[in-house]
Parts: C-alpha cells; sequence; structure tokens
C-alpha cells in the first residue's frame, strides 16, 4: 500500500488531507451535536446540503456555466440551504408550540426526495450526484481542501476562544441566561458552523460520510468519562483518523470512500465505547459525603 | 470569597437535627431597616399571556432570609424564574437595584444535561462568567479559586470527578459553590434540599444561613414543607393550591419555635 501512495501520493493527497480535516471538524462539532441529542440536524442538513449540490450540477448542465461560477456554485447552494434550514431551527428555538423536529423531518425528507427526482434529469452527472450522497475521490478539488481547512480552523479557533461558553450554553442554558452568556447568539453560532462544515463537507466528501464523521466519533468519545476537554481532543481526532484510515482502505479494497470513512469511524467508536466500559470499571468511584443508605431509610 | 470563612458541613455528624442550634434570624427591625433590593408590584407570573400565580405584591430587604413554599404545581419555580428575567412577567413590575451580576440563581441539579461528561471543575467553572461582552465568553478558571470555592461548601475532595456521577446532595451543594464563585449579593435557590435525606438537608440549611450571615448574602430560597428551612427564615411567602399568597415576618425567636409567625 505504501508503493501504492507513494505512486499515487500527489493525486491522492488533496482528498486524504481535506477527509481528515473535514473529519477533525466535523467530530469536534459532533461532540455538541450527540450530546444535546440534535443527531437529526446533521443528517438534516447532510442531505439539505447534498440537494444544494445536485441544483448545482442541473443548473450547470442546464445553463452551460463554466469555470470559478460552476465551481463555487454547488458548495455556496449547499452552504445557504443549511444555512435556512439552521435559522429556521433557531427561530422555531423561540417557538415551543411549532416543535424543531418537524422542520428537521421536512428539512431530511424533502431534499431526499428532490435529489431523486433531480437526479434522473442531468443524467451526465449523475455519477457525481450519487458520489455526493455516498461519498467519492473523485470530487474532491483544491478549492474543496482550503474551503474545509479555512472553515475548520474557524471552527477551531471559535472554540478555543470561548469553549467554556459554548459548554455552559449547552450544559446549563438556564443559570447561563441568568449570568449574562447570550445563548441564543451561542447556538446560532454553533448551529452555524455545523451547517457551513456540513455544506462543505457534503460538496468534497459526500452526504454519507458527512453525517458519519460528525455522528459516530462523538458518540465514541462521549463514553470515556474522561472530563469535557478531552472528550473534544478525543472526538476530533478520532474523527480525522476516520477520514485518513477510510480513505487508505477504500484505496486497498476498492470500496465505496464514503461507506468506508462511516466503516471506519462506527468501529472506532465501538473500541471508545469498549475502551470506556473497561476504564470505567476499574475507575474509583466519587467518596461518599452523603449519610449511609440505612440512615437514609431511617 | 473566602475560604478563611469555614461554613463547611459536617455530613459526618450523628444523625440529630439539627446538628447545631441555627443562630436566631435577624430582628425584624434590623432588616427593615436595610436597603430594599428588590420591589415587586402587581406581578402576574405565568406562560403564553396566561396567568398562574399573582397579582403578587412583595419586596426584598438586603439580609432577609426568605422562604417560598407551597404544593407542586402552584407557580413557585415560575415565580422564581420570572424575577429573574427568564420568563417574561404576564403583567406587573420587577424593580431589581441591585446589578444583575450580583445576582445568583441556583437551579435543581436536574436542569444539567447528564449527557455531556463534565467534571466538577468544569461545572464550577461556569460561575466565573459574568457580563454581556465578548470578552465575558473567555474565562480562564484558576484551579485555586475554584477550590476556594468548593472548600466552602466541603467538597473539595470531588474537584475531579465527574459532575453526572455524584449524589444529587453533592450536586446542589457544588451548584451552590458554583453561585458562589460570583460573590452574589442575592442567591435564588429552587428547592436546593428536595433530593436530600434530613442530615444532608440539615447541614446544607444550616450551611445557606452561614452565608447569609458572615458573607451578608440575601437568600431567597423554595422549599418544600420543610420546618427546618422555616426556621433559618425571617420571611415566609406560602402559595396555597388556590394561587392565595400569604407573606409572613418571622419573629427574632422564631427558632425557638419554627412555626411562631406573626
Amino acid at each position: 500500500m505504501f508503493e501504492f501512495l507513494a505512486l499515487y501520493g500527489d493525486l491522492y493527497r488533496d482528498p486524504i488531507l481535506t477527509a481528515m480535516i473535514a473529519g477533525l471538524g466535523l467530530g469536534l462539532l459532533g461532540v455538541y451535536v450527540v450530546s444535546r441529542r440534535i443527531v437529526f440536524v446533521s443528517a438534516a442538513l447532510s442531505q439539505t446540503s447534498a440537494l444544494g449540490v445536485t441544483i448545482a450540477f442541473y443548473l450547470s448542465a442546464h445553463l452551460g456555466l463554466t469555470g470559478l461560477l460552476a465551481e463555487l456554485l454547488a458548495p455556496a447552494l449547499a452552504i445557504l440551504l443549511s444555512t435556512l434550514v439552521v435559522f429556521g431551527l433557531v427561530w422555531l428555538g423561540e417557538r415551543p408550540t411549532l416543535g424543531r423536529d418537524a422542520l428537521l423531518g421536512v428539512a431530511f425528507i424533502v431534499p431526499t426526495a428532490l435529489v431523486l427526482l433531480l437526479g434522473p434529469l442531468i443524467a451526465h452527472e449523475l455519477h457525481e450526484v450519487e458520489a455526493v450522497l455516498h461519498g467519492s475521490a473523485v470530487l474532491v478539488r483544491q478549492s474543496d481542501l482550503y474551503a474545509i481547512l479555512g472553515a475548520t480552523l474557524l471552527v477551531v479557533a471559535t472554540q478555543i476562544v470561548a469553549f467554556r461558553a459554548f459548554v455552559f450554553a449547552s450544559l446549563d442554558p438556564l443559570v447561563a441566561r441568568t449570568q449574562g452568556v447570550p445563548v441564543r447568539r451561542l447556538d446560532a453560532a454553533l448551529f452555524g458552523a455545523i451547517a457551513l462544515l456540513t455544506g462543505l463537507s457534503t460538496r468534497a466528501l459526500g452526504a454519507l460520510p458527512t453525517f458519519g464523521l460528525t455522528v459516530l466519533p462523538a458518540i465514541g468519545a462521549l463514553g470515556l468519562n474522561v472530563g469535557l476537554k478531552w472528550v473534544f481532543i478525543i472526538a476530533a481526532t478520532s474523527g480525522a483518523a476516520s477520514g485518513l484510515l477510510g480513505y487508505l482502505l477504500a484505496l486497498a479494497t476498492d470500496w465505496s470512500v464514503g461507506a468506508s470513512q462511516t466503516l471506519v469511524a462506527a468501529l472506532l467508536a465501538l473500541l471508545l465505547r469498549a475502551l470506556g466500559l473497561i476504564l470505567n470499571r476499574r475507575a474509583p468511584r466519587p467518596p461518599a459525603s452523603t449519610p449511609p443508605e440505612k440512615a437514609r431509610r431511617a | 470569597m473566602s475560604a478563611d470563612i469555614d461554613l463547611r458541613p459536617n455530613f459526618d455528624q450523628p444523625a440529630e437535627l439539627p446538628h447545631e442550634p441555627i443562630p436566631p434570624c435577624l430582628p425584624d427591625d434590623h432588616i427593615s431597616r436595610q436597603p430594599t433590593l428588590l420591589q415587586v408590584q402587581g406581578l402576574v407570573c405565568g406562560y403564553s399571556g396566561k396567568g398562574l400565580l399573582g397579582p403578587l405584591d412583595f419586596h426584598l430587604h438586603q439580609g432577609t432570609f426568605m422562604l417560598i413554599e407551597g404544593p407542586n404545581g402552584v407557580g413557585k419555580s415560575t415565580l422564581l424564574k420570572t424575577l429573574i428575567g427568564l420568563i417574561p412577567p404576564v403583567s406587573g413590575r420587577i424593580d431589581w437595584s441591585l446589578p444583575a451580576d450580583a445576582l445568583r440563581f441556583v437551579p435543581q441539579t436536574r436542569t444539567l444535561d447528564p449527557m455531556l461528561p463534565a467534571t466538577v471543575f468544569d461545572v464550577l467553572a461556569t460561575g466565573l462568567h459574568r457580563g454581556r461582552g465578548l470578552s465575558a465568553l473567555r474565562i480562564r478558571p484558576r484551579r485555586t479559586e475554584l477550590l476556594d470555592a468548593l472548600e466552602v461548601v466541603g467538597m473539595a475532595h470531588l474537584c475531579d470527578h465527574l459532575f453526572r456521577e455524584l449524589s444529587e446532595g453533592q450536586k446542589q451543594l457544588i451548584l451552590l459553590a458554583r453561585a458562589l464563585l460570583g460573590k452574589p449579593r442575592l442567591l435564588l435557590l429552587d428547592e436546593p434540599s428536595a433530593s436530600m435525606d434530613p442530615e444532608r438537608e440539615a447541614a446544607t440549611i444550616e450551611l445557606l444561613h452561614g452565608i447569609q450571615q458572615q458573607l451578608d448574602v440575601t437568600v431567597m430560597m423554595i422549599a418544600h414543607g420543610s420546618a427546618l428551612a422555616r426556621s433559618a427564615s425571617s420571611r415566609i411567602m406560602r402559595i396555597d393550591r388556590r394561587g392565595h399568597i400569604a407573606i409572613e415576618e418571622c419573629l427574632k425567636d422564631c427558632l425557638d419555635d419554627p412555626h411562631h409567625t406573626h
């Protein structure tokens, strides 16, 4: 495999780097997605982004768009549509009677149906539409790498600067509001970051690995009782490793890239959960400072 | 806040209630000479414009230990959340004469999401957030400062443990320590002893009383028919099932007779 990589290193460098960087950013944001029980947000955003990319292919094919405009159209539409969903979610958050899950259902089902409808209309790009849904190496371009690198750096920098504020807004939003923390703005920033990275990653990697790299590394890392900072670091590392190893697995086996990355992420998640179970059994319990149970019953 | 003031509850005491006599409440005339922190006029609390409780008229002087009690579902927590701006009032006025930073809310432990594996350190660090600017989003928690706060509630040994693995009583004391980090002038507590056994409840009420007396913190607390909480209070707001409200001032020697009010 190493000979193969040396031979084709230049060819596969950008897709591999893109997958690793996207995995890192998505894995980090995934901790919020999983712990806040908004996994369906990620699924809906992946599908919405996939619709944006498909519409871009359709428009490019039918309007004869070429060059920079054609290149920018797909990520721009993916980010635009997913941002609309995010703003819808934030808006609905203030109106509990409407229900976020209903909007998420719509944001998942309707784009999926539209992608299936649009696919046959752009027969020449049908393989690219499939690649957008399931993931493929051929989609990744240098511009995708730079866009995902920029977005991931933005996400990481934001988290470093306001990590504890984001955690506070997720962990205890009521008290955070009483202490002046702008919970709603932080939520909008968080959802915006998820929309941005999901949009770019769906264009470059596909909807399936984008969803997989968001959810699976976080599920694994949250199984370890290691404190918040380490959970984020482990999820980001696991996401990056899944992007890399999944790609190498696909190269070695000729499997689908997106499916391989998702399977590797699932395997790593399983290993982390198993490790968490073992470590938790060995870890000392918190010392009791309460009166004994029998006194309580008495 | 200083760890020099030893307010630590001693949970190893034998199960006699209370552990030690709580010092008497401040006399009425002393409290009434203190500045007014809160003035409430014609307040109606509720949701979506529908009144649940009120109209309410009351004030809160600095140094008061105010207890709010009543059966489940009458709107005690709604009242507290309305006072601190988490729920908009249906009608009426709420006038605070202290800055928002000087007020700290201690919620019930179940409001904290257990999915995030936050350590006690992580939870406590959130108490350092104050103010509204961008700079307020970035905090640098110092371990010694957090340990000092934990020391006050006797929980310093739990600093690196996961918050979700602690008992409900331990969690409640951690949340109290977090509130104290903000150096509050007013503490609002939503049933702090709801999930505690009698010994821990006694120690916690004693601790709160000590905080009120020694750190000059005004306390407004919801409790569920607790004679101990009543005994420590200088003012009691009772809400009955029909939403009727009665405010009673405790006499100076109320601790000798927890039911003695005028």
